[in-house]
């Protein structure tokens, strides 16, 4: 593998894994990290095994036990991820590590694909362990290895942050050689791993004798640097102070600036110390919350940043953001019609399952429809605008529940798949026990989509491809206490109305499953293309009620199918009011699938 | 000397595929490279944006307003919606075939704003089935806009030959044709 290479970010960290010779590694796929354990699971690396996760709680405790059995262990999340994994973080510090482990934590603090853009360092500081924050590609492989090194010195788990303009860039990384990875072995040291209170507190002044060797660690890392400059041009006595992917920022925009890069937290204090020293200003460059910035307040009055204003304190930090610090040549932008700009939002696929029970769900009206984590979020947007509610992984059961136990009728949890798995077996387990009056819809779609199509326990495959059992939803309901499970296919929107109808008007814990494949999973079948009979068309728009963008209206008002998107589902043929959407038969004759498919039945 | 390059369209075009084609051919030919494009979220009819950066000191992967050297657009309307991140000066390509939503602009008034800023307006979806598909768009436009981007052909054929492992015969037909379009 040595020699340089054009990788991802997300290959470059998993890239810096395989050097520092793990055995394990897991995650649970979230954007903008799950590129990591793809990655790994496809190198086929003998000795080293590569899950994907039900949930990140599990996935980090799983990675416990493989630290603990001596083999270095690597777990990937996204940063909302750790807030489930933080149960086992937060006594991991205490308990410490034997082979080294390493959680990566991929930030989104533009919220490209996140329901918040929360800070990773706020929990790495309230576990009191450390994290290093690359600037780039090549930084990012070398912190896993070093973090793997820090990590087994120091006993505790080490974080690298990585975020999604790093983790999604693609540039030369120069790469060494693979690792081996070791075989485990389980030494008994019940006084370290056994964190019942009078060994957990013990453990805790453990740790924080431990803060001296993590400070230690941070000053003498490589990782912070200071960058020297030709000291007659900074006559404004003014240096930076930059965090991980600000760095390039501030070599790229003031390069005429004395900088310190710090990529570690805790900061090097005594280097900073030194730094600041005899500076009229400094100036603080982080993504994220101005966390770095509040440290080195301590050690300089006039320190500008996020907490003065000068920087925004939310959202990416770019070129213009730095405009106010710094003098940077503004571009001259072209001056064009804004009207033209009809906005392009994600949208359910042509073909996708989803499109079915939400079409279904807007006639039926609901007072609450909880909503979840994926691509079915798409369905608060229009036509639908059915989904009420996305807060986490799971919490629509949850939310459900709690409206039906106030006294509002017909409450809906909608959730896919892979997330009821991940956080929804105990609300629907709680709703049960507790006597919710409550409907889940759970999108059984075959995959994880949102994410890149990974599979499910539902499907038995794994991150390899090895097939192993899969798991049954209809069972793992039952046995949580559901009253009633059915399944039906979202195709089909018959019978989407009539089984919705019927368990809606029961009363208890009722799933229902609605089952049918992504159309982005690699064995799905398309059918045969429709098109829209001209003359049969009447122009009532039902179809356009479906939101399908293979379905548009040109500029003359009629109703078009893009026989590129189209993947014939029959949906629209199955909404329209007069069986003028048909499709091409074998013998090249028109065919209505709206009077076929009811023959069908 | 940085060369900026933005590649957009809707998800399901091949805009991640075209701009690797175009990071790989410029890390063959021994430049500093870094692209970044959206994922996630953007699955098939979202709009894609894919920011390639070559040359002998790229530091961010961020091509900033007004900062790009060449924007190739599958699709007309996404052309218009990263059009202020290319520079005053820079080249345009857009294909003439409309992935449409709702509100989509007359085709007329978006040609018209396009050749206004001097667009190569390329019949790309024409020009693929001739290649073998519709599918193939992002090669066609590829080649159609190879002669704007500086790198050595030989380097972008290999690319080519790399990122589409299973296809390389269309694919190379594909960009033939664009090149060669009158």
């Amino acid at each position: 593998m040595a020699g340089k290479k054009l990788l991802l970010g997300n290959h470059a960290l998993a890239e810096g894994a395989l050097e520092a010779g793990i055995g394990f590694a897991s995650g649970y796929p979230g954007t903008p990290s799950t590129e990591i354990i793809e990655y790994l699971a496809g190198q086929n690396v003998e000795g080293l095994h590569v899950e994907w996760s039900v949930n990140e709680k599990v996935a980090l405790e799983t990675a416990v036990g493989a630290s603990y059995s001596g083999v270095r262990s690597l777990c990937a999340m996204k940063h909302v991820g750790l807030n489930v994994a933080l149960d086992p973080l937060m006594t991991l510090a205490y308990t410490g590590v034997k082979a080294g482990l390493v959680i990566i934590v991929c930030d989104d603090p533009g919220m490209f694909s996140s329901q918040n853009g929360q800070d990773t360092r706020h929990l790495v500081r309230a576990a009191k362990i450390m994290c290093l924050e690359p600037k780039d590609g090549q930084q990012a492989k070398e912190m896993v290895v070093e973090a793997f090194e820090l990590s087994e010195k120091l006993g505790i788990p080490v974080v690298v942050k990585s975020l999604t303009r790093l983790s999604h860039t693609t540039s030369p990384v120069v790469l060494g050689e693979r690792k081996k990875p070791a075989a485990g072995t389980f030494k008994k040291d019940s006084a370290s791993f056994v964190m019942i209170p009078q060994n957990a507190r013990p453990r805790r002044e453990i740790l924080f004798e431990k803060q001296a060797d993590i400070l230690k660690a941070c000053e003498e890392s490589g990782f912070n640097k200071l960058t020297a400059i030709d000291e007659a041009k900074n006559n404004s006595r003014r240096g930076i102070i930059a965090c991980g992917t600000s760095i390039n920022l501030a070599q790229e925009h003031a390069k005429d600036v004395p900088l310190l890069e710090c990529g570690t937290w805790p900061i090097p204090q005594k280097n900073v110390e030194e730094f600041v020293k005899g500076l009229d200003e400094v100036v603080l460059l982080e993504e994220g919350d101005p966390i770095v910035e509040e440290e080195v307040r301590v050690f300089h009055k006039n320190v500008l940043g996020k907490l003065t204003g000068h920087l925004p304190l939310y959202g990416e930090l770019n070129p213009e953001c730095l405009e106010v610090l710094f003098e940077i040549n503004v571009p001259e932008v072209r001056e064009f019609n804004h009207e033209l700009l009809a906005p392009r939002p994600p949208v359910f696929c042509p073909g996708c399952p989803h499109r079915g029970t939400f079409y279904v769900l807007k006639k039926l009206g609901a007072e609450a429809n909880m909503g979840d984590i994926g691509c079915y979020a798409l369905g608060v947007q229009k036509p639908f605008e059915v989904l009420d509610t996305c807060l986490c992984m799971g919490a629509g059961i949850g939310q459900a529940a709690g409206a039906s136990h106030v006294g509002v009728k017909k409450s809906l949890a909608l959730i896919g798949d892979s997330t009821f798995l991940h956080s929804g077996i105990t609300g629907l387990l709680n709703s049960a026990y507790n006597g919710a009056d409550i409907t889940i819809v759970i999108f059984d779609n075959g995959n994880i989509a949102m994410t890149g199509h990974q599979p499910t326990p539902l499907t038995g495959i794994r991150a390899n491809g090895v097939k192993g059992k899969p798991a049954n939803l209809s069972e793992i309901c039952r046995a949580c206490g559901a009253e009633t499970v059915l399944e039906y296919d979202p195709r089909k929107l018959g019978e989407t109305d009539s089984t919705l109808k019927k368990v809606l008007q029961e009363n208890g814990v009722k799933v229902v499953i609605a089952k049918a494949p992504c159309t982005r999973i690699p064995d799905f079948k398309a059918g045969p293309t429709h098109y829209v009979d001209q003359q049969a068309c009447v122009k009532c728009g039902k179809c356009l009620e479906l939101g399908c963008p293979a379905i548009v209206k040109d500029d003359a008002g009629r109703i078009t199918i893009d026989e590129v998107l189209c993947v014939g589902c029959t949906l629209c043929a199955q909404a329209c009011s007069t069986g003028a959407i048909k499709t091409m038969g074998r013998a090249g004759n028109a065919v209505n699938t709206k009077t076929s498919l009811e023959g069908g039945k | 000397m940085n060369f900026n390059i933005i590649v957009c369209g809707v998800g399901g075009q091949g805009v991640v595929s075209s701009s690797n084609v175009v990071a790989l051919a410029a890390f063959k030919q021994g430049l500093d490279v870094m692209k970044y494009e959206t994922r996630g979220m953007a699955q098939q009819g979202g709009t894609v944006v894919s920011h390639v950066r070559i040359g002998d000191d790229v530091k961010t992967p961020i091509i900033r307003e007004g900062c790009a050297d060449l924007l190739i657009a599958f699709e007309p309307l996404e052309a218009i919606r990263y059009l202020n991140l290319l520079n005053v000066e820079g080249k345009l390509l857009a294909s003439t075939h409309p992935i449409k939503v709702l509100g989509y602009p007359k085709l007329g008034d978006l040609y018209g704003e396009l050749e206004s800023h001097g667009a190569e307006l390329v019949d790309a979806s024409i020009l693929a089935k001739k290649a073998g598909g519709f599918i193939m768009q992002n090669t066609v436009m590829l080649g159609a806009a190879s002669r704007h981007i500086p790198l050595d052909e030989k380097n972008i054929l290999e690319a080519i030959r790399e990122t589409f492992a299973k296809q390389v015969g269309v694919n190379l037909k594909a960009f033939e044709i664009g090149k060669n379009r009158k």
